[in-house]
């Protein structure tokens, strides 16, 4: 009886498989193709433009490499050689991206004095590109600038000489002592590491922020011209009553400090 | 005698391989047919689905993009997608690797190498149905040595359907 039940339906099953317009049956298809996937490659360097030279800083720009449209280098190597084409690079430089207006901008910093060839490989990721064709900049300087210190310091008009820590550039820090309500007044030089009156810029005139504390600070900024070392005003500030006074010059990063105490 | 045979011929059409499943009283026959090539079964026969797929250009590292794909039902009875395989990578060229290429992970419906879609593809008025499936790719870290190379994938699309 059980072994009845179960062949009519099967036997109805097998008999609608059999007849083509009378079952109804239910079908797994499936289709396969292939295609392929062509790689991109981040290309060749665009040729960098000079923007400007200060002493051993170079600015250059250069229009941004992709890999897709829209897609830009993630940053850039420049190299800089003694020729055109060829040679051993002299020196080397990371430049990030993006673009800013349709170019990179990048300051390559610490060349040497003399004549070089600039060429940029861009780089996305893992990828590398090729080298673009070179342009020639000349550094003017072969000290590098590398921050500012006080000179003709005064203290109610008579020459001092300060006690000054720290590195230049960064936290080069000076004092000098006053009695009360003293007037402190300093002028801001551009110098090398070695602390040697370096050019900043050959081309621009530099204008440097000056904050105060005590009273009567002034000017708000000092400058210093294009292929020059000093400023040409000096800062002042006083001391309020017994209180402390300081001057301290921000630019290009660098920060530079005189306190009279 | 004669009855007999009826029963004996049901019972061997099962065994050859035609999975049969009831409801409602109704009898279905299940035939699978993989690949490009086509399938045959006693109850009728079956088309394997014809798959176009758009090439990719310009692919680079992390990129994540879709690929059109058209899929088209040439059988005479409806189909409805239910996956997509990406079956294989092939480099075609030095520096590049069968891992460069694979289906997005973060796109929805995306397990591993399978992506799941439900178009149906169903006849009307004597034209061939087909879809456009856009499907989700990664590519991964490629390396520096497969700049301007290039892979062959393949892509393999799975669809169940029912014949009258």
């Amino acid at each position: 009886m059980r072994k009845r039940q179960l062949l009519i339906p099967l036997g109805i099953a097998a008999g609608l498989a059999v007849v083509p317009g009378v079952a109804a049956a239910a079908w797994q298809v499936s289709g396969t193709n292939s295609a392929t996937a062509a790689v991109s490659s981040v290309g060749t360097g665009a040729q960098p433009t000079v923007t400007s030279v200060a002493t051993s800083t170079v600015n250059l720009r250069w229009a941004p490499s992709t890999v897709a449209s829209g897609v830009e280098a993630g940053s850039y190597t420049v190299n800089y050689y003694a020729a055109a084409t060829g040679g051993t690079a002299q020196g080397s430089q990371t430049c990030s991206g993006p673009s800013s207006a349709g170019f990179v901008n990048c300051a390559i910093t610490s060349v040497a004095a003399g004549t070089h060839f600039f060429g940029v490989t861009p780089k996305y990721r893992n990828w590398t590109g090729l080298e673009g064709l070179r342009t020639s900049a000349t550094a003017t300087a072969s000290n590098a600038t590398a921050g500012m210190i006080f000179s003709n310091v005064t203290v109610n008009g008579t020459s001092v000489t300060p006690t000054c820590t720290g590195t230049i550039g960064s936290t080069y820090s000076c004092a000098v002592s006053g009695g009360n309500n003293d007037i402190l007044r300093a002028n801001v030089v551009f110098v090398n590491s070695s602390g040697t009156p370096t050019a900043f810029s050959t081309t621009s005139t530099s204008t440097i922020p000056i904050t105060y504390t005590g009273k009567n600070g002034t000017p708000a900024s000092l400058t210093i011209a294009a292929n020059g070392t000093q400023s040409t005003a000096q800062a002042r500030t006083d001391k309020n009553g017994s209180n402390s006074g300081s001057i301290t010059a921000t630019f290009n990063g660098w920060t530079a400090v005189i306190t009279i105490n | 005698m004669k009855h007999f045979t009826k029963r004996r011929t049901a019972t061997v059409a099962v065994a050859a391989g035609a999975a049969v499943a009831m409801t409602g009283g109704v009898a279905y026959a299940f035939w699978n047919t993989t690949g490009t090539g086509s399938g045959s079964a006693a109850a009728g026969s079956s088309s394997p689905l014809t798959v176009t797929v758009a090439g990719i250009t310009g692919l680079y590292p992390q990129q994540k993009t879709t690929v059109a794909v058209t899929v088209a039902n040439t059988n005479s009875f409806p189909v409805t997608l239910s996956s997509v395989k990406l079956d294989s990578v092939t480099p075609t060229g030095t520096g590049c690797t069968a891992t460069d290429v694979s289906l997005d992970s973060t796109a929805g419906g995306v397990s591993g190498a399978t992506y799941t879609v439900t178009n149906a593809l169903t006849k009307a008025g004597g034209a061939t149905p087909s879809a456009i499936i856009n499907v989700p790719i990664a590519a991964g870290d490629l390396a520096n040595a497969c700049q301007g190379s290039g892979h062959s994938f393949s892509l393999t699309f799975t669809a169940s359907g029912q014949s009258s």
